[in-house]
Parts: C-alpha cells; sequence; structure tokens
C-alpha cells in the first residue's frame, strides 16, 4: 500500500515538468487574438520589450544615462557557481570596456529581445523570421520539425520552433561564449541553451519567457519573464541603428576628397 | 570576403564551380571574337538575363493573393560578372594599378579582392555585363562625380573612409542588390502585405511592404534603403529610396575593376522588377535614378537567384565580429 502510494507520488513529481508544460499548451485560446490562416496566433508585426534587462537583469539602480529597474529573473538570484559568480563580479567592474556591446557584437539571444530598440516577426507556417533594428540582427527560426545542425557555434545561436497551443517555443542551441546577457557581466559558456516561450497575452501583448541552462557556469536552469508589446504606430517600421556607424569615418557623397577635382554643383 | 573562404571552404569551391558552369551554360555567344581576337562585348549576352515571356509561369499564390516565391535561394549568375563594360585596356590597367597599390603583391592575400582580380586577369567571360542601358554599359556619372570615382579607386588605400563601406562590414545597400555574394544564400518570407529578403552575407535584411503605406521622409536613411512593393502579375515591383550616401552602387576593396568605388547620393532611387520565372528561378532587373550623380537613369539585368539545394541551409554571417582583414588593412593604412 505505502509503496504503491509512494511510486504513485514518485510518478507524479516525475511527470511535474511534463504536466506543467502541457497544461501551459492547453490552455484555452484566446478568443480574440488574430490568427494566421493555420490557425496560429498572428504575431506578424513590430515588437518592443520595455524594461531595463539590457543594462542588468536583475534589481538595480540607476547609472548614468540608464534608468534603474527591477529584476525580471522570477527564480533569483542567478544560480551561479562559485568561480562564475568571481567571474561576473569581474565582468561588472569592467563593463564600460568589456561588454561585448561595446564592440558592437551581436548580443546573443536572449539579449537581443530586450534591447531598448524594436524587432519584426514574419510569421509564416514553416518558418519565423525575428529582425532587429539593432545592428540589422536576424533570425530565422525553422518550425516544420527540422533538427539542429551540431558542431558548429553561433553568436546568436541556433533556433528551432515548434509551436505549442498558442505559444511558439524556440529552443536555441549553439551558441558561442562570448556574448553576456547584458551590460552588467551576466555571462554564460558555449554550452548554453535557451528555450523561449512567446505567448500571446491578447492581440497587443506578448509573454516573454526564456528558460536558461548552462551546467558549466549556473547549478540549475532559471528563467526570466516580460512582456513585449506590439507597437501600435501608424507608420512603424524597423529602421537602422548600425552600432559600427559611429566608430569609423565616411566620405559625404558631395565632398571631393581633393582640392584639384572639380566641385560638385551647387544645390 | 576573406573570413568566409577561411571558415567555410567547401561552400566557397561548391560555390564557384557552380558558378563557373552557369557562365559556361549561360554565355556562349559572349565568346564571340572580334576582329582582334579580343571577346567582344555583346548586347545579347546582356539579354540572356531577360525575363522569359514564352511559357507563363502560373505560381502557387498566398492566402492573400500573392504569388508564392518563398523559399531559400542561391545566386543564379556568377557575381563576377561586372556591372559596367570596361575596355581590356582600362581593365588591365587598373589591375596593374593595384598591383603597385599593394606593393607588388599579386597573390591571394588582399581581402575580398581575388575573385575580381581573376576576372581583371581575363578569366571571366569578357563580354557579359550587368548594364542593359545606356547602351555604352557604363554608369552615366556627371563629369565631377566621374573624377571622383576614378580618384577614389586611384588612392584607394590612402584613407580609411576611401575604403567600401561593405569591406566595414555595413549593409552594402545596392551592392547587395546587384552583385550580391557569389558564396552566400538568400532568404525569402511572405506574410499579408510584406516580402522580407534575408542575405546570408551579414544577415542583411529588407522589409518590402506592400500595403500602399508611404515611405518615411526624406530626412530617414537607411542602409539597405527603405522599400515599398507592388505585383504585376509574376513580377514584384520595388521602389527603394531613403538610401544613406555611405553604400556604394558597386565596389568591395579592389574587387570590382574600375567599377570600384561607384557612390551615389542619398537621392538614389532604384526601382526594381523581381520576375518568377519558373518555380525556381528569379530575374532581376533595376533601373537606377540619382540627378545628384548621374546625367540620367540607367538599367541593369541579371539572373539573379535559383532555389537552393533541399539540404541547403543559411548559416549565421558573423561579418564584423570576424573582421580581420579590415584590421589588418587600418593597420596598413597607419604606416
Amino acid at each position: 500500500m505505502t509503496t504503491a502510494r509512494g511510486r504513485v507520488l514518485v510518478t507524479i513529481v516525475l511527470w511535474l515538468p511534463l504536466l506543467g508544460w502541457t497544461g501551459r499548451a492547453e490552455q484555452a485560446p484566446l478568443a480574440n487574438l488574430g490568427r494566421t490562416p493555420d490557425g496560429k496566433p498572428d504575431l506578424n508585426g513590430i515588437w518592443q520589450a520595455f524594461t531595463t534587462a539590457s543594462w542588468d537583469l536583475e534589481d538595480h539602480n540607476a547609472r548614468k544615462g540608464e534608468p534603474g529597474g527591477q529584476s525580471v529573473v522570477v527564480d533569483g538570484p542567478i544560480p551561479y557557481q562559485p568561480w562564475a559568480a568571481a567571474k561576473k563580479a569581474e565582468n561588472a567592474r569592467m563593463r564600460e570596456t568589456a561588454d561585448p556591446l561595446r564592440k558592437c557584437y551581436m548580443p546573443g539571444v536572449p539579449r537581443a529581445t530586450y534591447l531598448p530598440f524594436p524587432f519584426q516577426i514574419v510569421q509564416t507556417p514553416a518558418l519565423v523570421t525575428i529582425t532587429y533594428e539593432y545592428n540589422h540582427l536576424a533570425r530565422w527560426i525553422w518550425t516544420d520539425g527540422r533538427g539542429h545542425p551540431e558542431g558548429f557555434n553561433f553568436w546568436m545561436g541556433e533556433s528551432r520552433g515548434r509551436w505549442e497551443g498558442d505559444t511558439l517555443v524556440v529552443e536555441v542551441k549553439n551558441h558561442n561564449d562570448q556574448t553576456w546577457f547584458d551590460a552588467a557581466g551576466n555571462f554564460h559558456s558555449d554550452e548554453l541553451r535557451v528555450v523561449e516561450r512567446y505567448t500571446p497575452m491578447g492581440p497587443n501583448h506578448v509573454n516573454y519567457e526564456a528558460t536558461i541552462e548552462d551546467p558549466k557556469v549556473f547549478t540549475r536552469p532559471w528563467t526570466i519573464n516580460l512582456p513585449l508589446y506590439r507597437r501600435l504606430e501608424k507608420n512603424v517600421q524597423l529602421l537602422d541603428y548600425e552600432c559600427l556607424e559611429f566608430e569609423t569615418p565616411f566620405l559625404p557623397w558631395d565632398e571631393q576628397p581633393d582640392p584639384s577635382l572639380p566641385p560638385p554643383p551647387r544645390r | 570576403m576573406q573570413n568566409d573562404a577561411a571558415t567555410r571552404p567547401r561552400r566557397a569551391v561548391t560555390c564557384r564551380v557552380a558558378a563557373l558552369t552557369a557562365i559556361l551554360a549561360a554565355v556562349p555567344v559572349a565568346a564571340a571574337l572580334s576582329a582582334n581576337g579580343a571577346p567582344e562585348p555583346s548586347a545579347e549576352a546582356a539579354a540572356q538575363a531577360a525575363p522569359s515571356t514564352a511559357a507563363p509561369y502560373v505560381p502557387k499564390r498566398l492566402p492573400d493573393g500573392q504569388p508564392d516565391m518563398q523559399g531559400t535561394y542561391v545566386p543564379n549568375w556568377p557575381t563576377s560578372v561586372p556591372i559596367e563594360r570596361w575596355t581590356d585596356e582600362e581593365r588591365k590597367a587598373y589591375a596593374g594599378l593595384l598591383v603597385e597599390m599593394r606593393g607588388g603583391q599579386t597573390g591571394a592575400g588582399g581581402g575580398g579582392g581575388f575573385g575580381g582580380e581573376r576576372e581583371l586577369q581575363g578569366n571571366a567571360p569578357a563580354g557579359t555585363i550587368m548594364i542593359v542601358d545606356p547602351p555604352d554599359g557604363r554608369i552615366p556619372y556627371q563629369p565631377w562625380a566621374e573624377a571622383k570615382r576614378r580618384y577614389l579607386r586611384e588612392h584607394l588605400y590612402d584613407r580609411e573612409e576611401y575604403i567600401s563601406t561593405r569591406t566595414r562590414c555595413f549593409p552594402a545597400g545596392t551592392r547587395s542588390m546587384n552583385m550580391g555574394s557569389n558564396y552566400n544564400g538568400w532568404l525569402i518570407v511572405q506574410a499579408p502585405g510584406v516580402v522580407q529578403i534575408i542575405e546570408e552575407w551579414h544577415h542583411t535584411v529588407r522589409t518590402i511592404y506592400l500595403d500602399g503605406r508611404p515611405h518615411p521622409g526624406p530626412a530617414i536613411q537607411r542602409w539597405m534603403g527603405d522599400s515599398r512593393g507592388r505585383w504585376e502579375g509574376n513580377t514584384l515591383v520595388v521602389d527603394a529610396r531613403n538610401f544613406t550616401d555611405k553604400t556604394w552602387i558597386v565596389g568591395e576593396i579592389d574587387g570590382e575593376g574600375p567599377s570600384n568605388s561607384s557612390f551615389h547620393s542619398p537621392a538614389l532611387r532604384v526601382q526594381e522588377r523581381f520576375t518568377l520565372v519558373d518555380g525556381d528561378q528569379i530575374d532581376y532587373e533595376a533601373t537606377y535614378e540619382d540627378p545628384n550623380v548621374f546625367t540620367r537613369p540607367w538599367t541593369l539585368r541579371r539572373k539573379i537567384w535559383k532555389r537552393a539545394p533541399a539540404d541547403y541551409e543559411l548559416f549565421e554571417y558573423a561579418c564584423h565580429e570576424g573582421n580581420i582583414g579590415w584590421e589588418n588593412i587600418k593597420k596598413g593604412l597607419m604606416k
């Protein structure tokens, strides 16, 4: 009797994560969502996170030019292994120069999501693209069931998606170890795995959750959660933020490189 | 860029072989020789890229009525085909100048230039160019602008800002639309009111709105321009403007011969036609207007894309993050 009850209990505990998983997928579909012809929530459009997470995922006071903000880590503090906590502190100390964004490098995932710039989703049945105003980043997320290629690593990782009910679930693997999660030095190794969940809360809001796993750096998986807002300006579209543009000289079209050359006509 | 050759040799080689095959298949008439034995440029060669009108292709339709052009594509014409017609003398003279500017270096090592240099040395199918109008095959620069272009290409390594922004890992503007990159693929997706073209090279993106919205105001400048489109039968017609002046029409370090440094102003406007030839090929035509630098509009035409093999997939192209070539050029410039 006790053994049987124990076995049931163990079974339930073992399956709890799965129950949680499917429980979320089976939540009643929202009625007021726009939907694509294949019945998926229509995520097409321009989105933006309004959060200070790109400066620091966790509680932080304002710094010069940077707003203060509260943690987006739902199960914090971020569970660093002891050596990694020391490295995080060192990163934070060196942040003005060591943040990879200071060198205009790609931000990786999930940081691309909560940079203070908009991004665009184009959604098709087999493929979802996410393109970001920051440095014209692009992700192409196949949702047709193909597997991850192995043996490579990428700045933005490599994304594969699937729909669980109304949630777009994106598994991101094959990151390199060069990106940070924020400007405060939160970091990862090349064993990073991210599971992103884009769950509509209504036609203009998406709940964004990213679970972060990295056995080299953290003691357990941890999760961030923040809302994404649809940009509703009538003329909204992505423009360009080219980080390098502010680091290198250009010759204007109406300037001659040498005084011996004929000048452009007066305008 | 040479960092690609290093990281992705297998695909680069495959593409070059494919490109050569395409040249041989597509341009037999270009081999017609003139009296002195030099290959003669021919209008027929350029016309190879003309959209076929023989058998009308009926594309699949998407739910919003757009013809379906989605998919993964690779270049359908070697990008080493020059945009402009230069005489052999002009090409050889510039090739010689490049060697001089590089301190006598002729072998591999200069960033981005070697497909182009081989072409300058005569291995390309001479006579095939992209420009179909004007008839002389040259970008019709105003005299002051032609003088500027010539100066820039002849002083290429003098200053950082004389080197193409493509080399410096910016989105390449029209250079991505006409020459493209012969070792990279393309991805096209369509949603209601939108066609999006993602180029593997430096993950550049063009989002073409079909919903009739106006372009942003003239003060807005964009690296890949700002695109609005509409469908005319099987042809996607795109009006691109709001360009920055920081990109070149063509020009990639020294890779495009005397066409290097082909600058434009922010008034540039490009009217493009992407024509679905069949289920697997797309042809391209573009008319360039810029009253600040050209004397008249001009038009180029090329076969642009063919459907990629089923197992082909776009990878991340970390241009700036791996731009060791540019770091080395800057060191050279500082000497």
